[in-house]
């Protein structure tokens, strides 16, 4: 599995491990809104059937009609033959929307069976960044055809009408694809904008899903987004007859028949898939009529009181509402989720069942309790509902340590806290038993204290991280000023229980994707954008740095409440300094209770490439090292590195010339520029003066020996701490890297170097894990947890995985979080 | 949680009484000619009258200010009588 799917893995296994996902109903019958979940009554706020229909004894009646009509099933594709009730559905759908219908028998069937059929080669594609799933599914069918699209901040008009403007001018239509009403918030696509820009630019396409807004709203409960317009002539609406339509199955609906022709010609599914069952048809007719008479005014009347009458009682609890809109489908911020799960739980037990809305569908700091109205509810059950959530939500706050200060900055929503004068709403955050001791520069710290801890550890104690300090300061490109912090938990003994220091920095938000995709985003960058999906990143540790950056004493009682400070310190930096991720790294990997941890405190697990360290040092010579080498590796170093080791010499360089270090630096660009594995920026040539002129690094110079006398042609820099070398990075000359394995060569001198100086262990950094497995070093699966702002760019990536034959493209404005 | 007036005001004849029957005390009830009757609700620290006609549909739903209470209700009723009986 990939990292996405991983952590989507990670997320709902969690839930379901809560008791809040993954739930079955126990009842033979249902009354209503009631429910019953391991032999408790509940009442269902998770109901997308926005009008209780499924209830209504017409439906009954059209289903069992058509159920003893055509029995069970009538198996035909549609392109042989369809039953009576497609064309009499299409029919009285065509009435309701004042368009052409093509019926399909799922929404997402539908938009499969229209997107392709309808998008042509010359066309551009703008998808709204929270557009539903089944949308973004349906055009990955459009990427091997190199179709262009590009994904566009939620909602932001300004940006769109820029992209219509540009893409005009190379293409035949531009298509805006968006949800009526977006599933997760419940809000809006701005409809009015979006019709006066179809108005302003004739090629200008609208492709929307109405889902959640069918029935509820408009005449004839044509939905949110004909609530107010007919269908324009250069719009495909698309909906959903599965939920307040209470039948099942999905709606296109075409501004005129050749379109809608077509889709029922071309489209694949209409042609190769199965109909929907007769009895679902049979419900959807009767619902049609019911939406066809004046019966669903008064049905989206009670609806909307009953809206009306959440949102009032929500106001009066206080509780963080993300969006206040007229639509059925709500959300709470709790903001990360172990809060989610502690009071969907807690309401549970009060006989409420909502949904916990989270990752991947929104940001995991973003995580909150999504409920839905019906209008099956009472006023009482959504009182009592919200009541119950009111009651345990500062509790929970209280008990996982979060403000509500911080949901309503996760959601960048205003905090109204002064409308409410109840105590019991008000923030409590637990008094801390510990000491935290925040600084910013190393030199502050006591250095003694700083290499207790860190010293040996890798290339992060004291010096060397006055030496990165000095060094990531003052340089003229962005990307190579870094901001320092260090945080020292103590406990009241003034026992170390947590220590670590954090760099934030410009980086490459592909830094951990594949290969692939750094190289297709690197062209972007070298052609148009060198800061092309980068952004600032709060991290433990530092580029320059590998290994355990985060010190835990793990003996101490304190220390789920020293994690928790890490957790509060990241998030306050990640606000300080505009940062848009956090990135806790190089925790070994299979820590389970890490895992859920951090999980629940809104961190996703990712991969990172495997860090190999040399722990293998006690030989003396050379036999005796080849002897320490597995028989595999025996017989490559001896064909592919001994063969050459003639021709090598290595010393350690001081006092380099300027052209030395020049020549390091151009050494360094041929192996950085050709490799995409751990993407970051290139290094400034300010660091490799400053190497030249540090006591603390050592810089080894690989030499082959030509005809024309010694040539560089590898050039190595490490860091010693205490009895631990690190080889930091490396550059090699690629001209002549074949003839001799200089990579190889240049690995066995630093291993050499290392045993010389009677090191204990090498760390040898992150990738080519198999050329240093073969020199005999242990690679180690390392991990790191990231949290982010929103998922926009994490969204573009993980698109151009999806496929290597695409063209995807991605429009964030000037005003971007970056 | 406390409905005020004017928030029962943004709510449909339906939903009012929804609410009332969660949330307030009967009163009393004036009987009208052909079977219509007024009843008065207390619902915090306001009332609320409801026209009911002779099938026992309601009609009309709508708030009071106390000076119409005051006025038309305490004139003919010992409101505070009404009140004991029902406690």
């Amino acid at each position: 599995m990939n990292n996405f799917l991983t952590t989507i893995n990670d997320v709902i296994t969690d839930g379901k491990n809560s008791g809040i996902l993954h739930l079955n109903v126990s009842n033979e019958a249902l009354e209503g809104n009631m429910l019953k979940i391991n032999d408790k009554e509940l009442v269902n706020f998770s109901s997308c059937s926005y009008l209780g229909l499924e209830f209504d004894p017409r439906l009954k009646a059209g289903a069992i009609k058509a159920l003893e009509g055509y029995g069970t099933q009538f198996s035909a594709s549609r392109a042989y033959l369809s039953s009576i009730h497609y064309q009499q559905l299409e029919t009285k759908l065509n009435s309701l929307f004042g368009g052409y219908c093509v019926v399909t028998p799922t929404t997402t069937l539908g938009h499969i069976s229209t997107i392709p059929v309808i998008i042509g080669e010359k066309d551009a594609v703008i998808l709204d960044h929270q557009v539903h799933s089944s949308i973004q599914t349906a055009t990955t069918l459009l990427k091997p055809k190199g179709i262009h699209i590009e994904l566009l901040r939620h909602n932001r008009m300004d940006l769109l009408e820029d992209r219509i403007i540009q893409l005009s001018k190379k293409y035949e239509k531009v298509w805006y694809m968006a949800d009526g009403i977006y599933s997760m918030y419940g809000d809006g696509t701005p409809v009015d904008t979006i019709y006066e820009l179809m108005d302003k630019h004739p090629k200008f396409h609208f492709y929307v899903d109405d889902a959640h807004g069918m029935s509820c709203f408009g005449k004839n409960g044509r939905g949110y987004v004909l609530q107010n317009h007919d269908l324009h002539e250069r719009m495909v609406l698309t909906t959903s007859l599965n939920k307040a339509f209470a039948s099942g199955g999905g709606a296109m609906i075409f501004p005129n028949e050749k379109m809608a022709s077509l889709v029922r010609t071309c489209g694949g599914p209409m042609i190769t898939s199965g109909p929907m069952q007769p009895a679902a048809l049979g419900a959807a007719l009767a619902a049609a009529d019911i939406h066809l008479s004046n019966d669903i005014i008064k049905m989206q009347e009670d609806l909307q009181e009953n809206i009306k009458y959440a949102n009032l009682m929500i106001k009066k609890a206080g509780l963080p509402l993300i969006k206040e809109l007229n639509s059925p489908v709500f959300f709470i911020g709790v903001c990360l989720p172990k809060v989610g799960y502690q009071l969907i739980k807690k309401m549970l037990d009060d006989g409420y069942y909502t949904n916990l809305g989270a990752f991947p569908a929104v940001p995991m700091k973003n995580t909150g309790v999504r409920f839905t109205i019906t209008r099956l509810h009472t006023f009482k059950q959504i009182e009592g509902m919200i009541t119950s959530m009111a009651k345990h939500f500062d509790e929970v706050l209280l008990e996982q340590n979060i403000s509500r200060d911080q949901i309503y900055k996760a959601f960048k929503i205003e905090n109204p806290g002064e409308t409410n004068n109840d105590d019991t709403f008000q923030p409590i955050i637990k008094p801390s038993s510990l000491i935290l001791e925040k600084y910013q520069s190393i030199s502050d710290i006591n250095k003694e204290e700083w290499n207790t801890i860190f010293e040996g550890k890798g290339s992060f104690d004291y010096d060397g991280l006055q030496f990165l300090e000095k060094t990531f300061k003052n340089n003229a490109l962005p990307e190579n000023n870094w901001e320092f912090d260090y945080l020292i938990v103590k406990d009241k003994s003034q026992r170390v229980v947590l220590a670590t220091f954090f760099t934030t920095a410009l980086c490459k938000d592909d830094m951990l994707s594949h290969e692939t995709i750094s190289h297709k985003i690197e062209m972007i960058r070298k052609s148009s954008d060198p800061y092309y999906l980068t952004s600032l990143m709060v991290m433990t540790g530092s580029l320059l740095t590998e290994g355990g950056h985060v010190y835990v004493n793990e003996q101490s009682e304190f220390k789920k409440q020293a994690y928790n400070e890490l957790y509060w310190m990241a998030s306050a930096l990640m606000k300080k300094y505009n940062a848009g991720s956090i990135m806790l790294r190089d925790f070994d990997d299979g820590n389970a209770e890490l895992d859920k941890a951090m999980l629940g405190n809104g961190y996703f697990k990712t991969q990172m490439p495997e860090r190999n360290v040399h722990e293998d040092l006690k030989w003396t010579n050379e036999t005796e090292f080849i002897a320490s080498l597995t028989h595999k590796a025996r017989k490559h170093f001896r064909g592919q590195v001994l063969k050459y080791f003639h021709l090598i010499e290595c010393e350690v360089v001081k006092n380099p010339t300027t052209d030395q270090v020049k020549h390091w630096f151009k050494l360094y660009n041929q192996i950085k520029g050709s490799s995409f594995k751990l993407n970051t920026f290139d290094l400034p040539i300010n660091l490799f003066e400053n190497i030249a002129n540090s006591p603390n690094w050592e810089v080894l110079s690989v030499k082959l020996k030509t005809n024309s006398g010694l040539k560089e042609v590898a050039v190595v820099f490490n860091y010693k701490s205490n009895d631990v070398y690190n080889a930091i990075f490396i550059g090699v000359d690629k001209s002549v890297q074949y003839e001799v394995n200089v990579y190889r060569q240049a690995l066995y001198q630093v291993i050499l170097r290392a045993n010389y100086l009677k090191c204990k262990s090498i760390n040898l950094g992150f990738t080519a894990s198999l050329e240093k497995r073969r020199m005999g070093a242990e690679a180690y699966k390392t991990v790191a947890y990231m949290q982010a702002n929103d998922h926009f760019n994490a969204a573009v990536i993980e698109s151009m995985q999806i496929s290597s034959n695409q063209n995807i493209n991605v429009y964030e404005g000037e005003n971007s979080v970056n | 949680m406390l409905i005020t007036q004017l928030e029962l005001n943004t709510f449909n004849n339906n939903s009012r009484l929804q609410i009332l029957s969660d949330k307030s005390l009967f009163v009393c009830e004036v009987n009208l000619t052909k079977g219509f009757k007024l009843q008065l609700y207390s619902i915090y620290n306001y009332f609320v009258e409801v026209l009911v006609d002779k099938m026992g549909n309601t009609l009309d739903v709508k708030p009071l200010t106390l000076s119409y209470v005051a006025n038309f209700y305490c004139r003919n009723f010992d409101l505070n009588n009404e009140i004991a009986t029902i406690s």
